[in-house]
């Protein structure tokens, strides 16, 4: 039977190398997903993803099963990035870290094959997407991937958020109104399908 | 049911995630309002939409990547001399060091000696045993003290990183 992740954790805070291996590859790439979605520079979020298992190992000795693991991970995560974003943001002068379209790419192909139009139709769909969640305010884009990619109940995803559930839902029910106005087109698209 | 009650509940109705009684209200909503009905639809969709951003994974080095990072981290955090074996190590030798310099020392085997005699000698002799052991106590206790600095400096600075990890003990209640 597999162990759960408290028991992996308290394992690692008593020396056991091997188990903190286990977290590692239990939690590898759903960190990097979340940490993609948040500061969309897979550099960098690989970078944070290093840190956030590096806090986890540094703070090994201190760890008290109190709270789920995955909890305390992700919001080591959350902070991370939106400092992240924030930081970048400063750098660049910029609200969006996207790289945009360049204008008339589609017009200099000259009958694409049909596999590389549909490519390049479905990746215009992804920036859109990834735009839409983008841009919205810090706290919705982190309940919106954690509770769309994570499959996170609401209490746990109020806990990484410092609110309460109610909060929580309201502001998960702000976030959907928005992407589905932002991205109506789309929406619509994908409701005939 | 009104439709702003219904809002607040339609994600958890979509994620199936509502208990039985609160499913059948929103439902009973959604059978009388066409607005909710239609939000409920779209909402479905753009669920469906989301699906399509997948972000990369990791890259083939990350574990050797993080592997190093903590072994340097933990290297430049506690030098090797002070790692628990080393310190271990080290408190046992002087500890031993130390009682053997105890015990050879020419003032302890005389009090030893003068405490079996009765001699009127005995309370002079036992004066000049202790003046030297006074001293090395005092060197050795400052040297006790200088470790026990040096260990709890150690166990301050990883404390320190360890608690600045942590964060505030617990969550606010509100946004």
């Amino acid at each position: 039977m597999a162990q759960t992740d408290a028991e992996l954790m308290l394992r690692v805070k008593a020396g056991d190398a091997a188990s903190f291996a286990v977290l590692l590859e239990r939690y590898r790439n759903p960190l990097i997903h979340f940490l993609n979605r948040m500061v969309q520079d897979p550099a960098m979020a690989e970078e944070l993803a290093q840190e956030v298992f590096l806090r986890v190992y540094k703070a090994r000795r201190r760890y008290v099963p109190d709270a789920r693991f995955t909890t305390w991970l992700f919001k080591i995560a959350t902070n991370l990035a939106l400092n992240a974003v924030r930081d970048t943001r400063v750098e660049r002068g910029t609200s969006s870290s996207l790289e945009e379209v360049e204008p008339g790419a589609v017009a200099r192909l000259r009958d694409p094959p049909r596999s590389a139009e549909r490519e390049m139709i479905e990746q215009e769909r992804v920036r859109r997407i990834r735009e839409a969640v983008t841009a919205l305010p810090e706290k919705q884009r982190v309940a919106v991937i954690l509770h769309k990619y994570h499959d996170m109940d609401y209490a746990q995803i109020a806990q990484i958020l410092n609110c309460s559930t109610s909060a929580l839902r309201s502001l998960l029910f702000r976030a959907y109104e928005t992407l589905r106005e932002r991205l109506r087109a789309l929406v619509e698209a994908e409701e005939r399908i | 049911m009104n439709c702003q009650q219904a809002n607040e509940l339609l994600i958890e109705y979509l994620d199936g995630r509502l208990d039985a009684d609160r499913r059948a209200q929103v439902e009973s909503h959604l059978a009388t309002c066409v607005a909710c009905r239609e939000r409920v639809a779209e909402f479905r969709a753009l669920s469906a939409l989301l699906e399509e951003w997948q972000p990369e994974g990791p890259s083939p080095a990350f574990d050797t990547r993080l592997a190093e990072r903590i072994e340097s981290s933990t290297a430049s955090w506690r030098p090797a001399w002070l790692q628990p074996a080393y310190l271990a190590v080290v408190a046992a030798v002087v500890l031993i060091v130390v009682g053997l310099m105890l015990w050879s020392r020419p003032g302890i085997e005389q009090r030893s000696a003068v405490a079996v005699k009765t001699t009127p000698a005995a309370p002079q002799a036992n004066v000049q045993a202790r003046e030297p052991q006074s001293e090395l106590s005092q060197e050795e206790r400052i040297q006790l003290l200088e470790n026990l600095a040096v260990l709890e400096n150690a166990q301050t600075l990883e404390d320190l990183d360890v608690l600045s990890e942590m964060g505030p003990p617990k969550a606010k209640k509100k946004l």
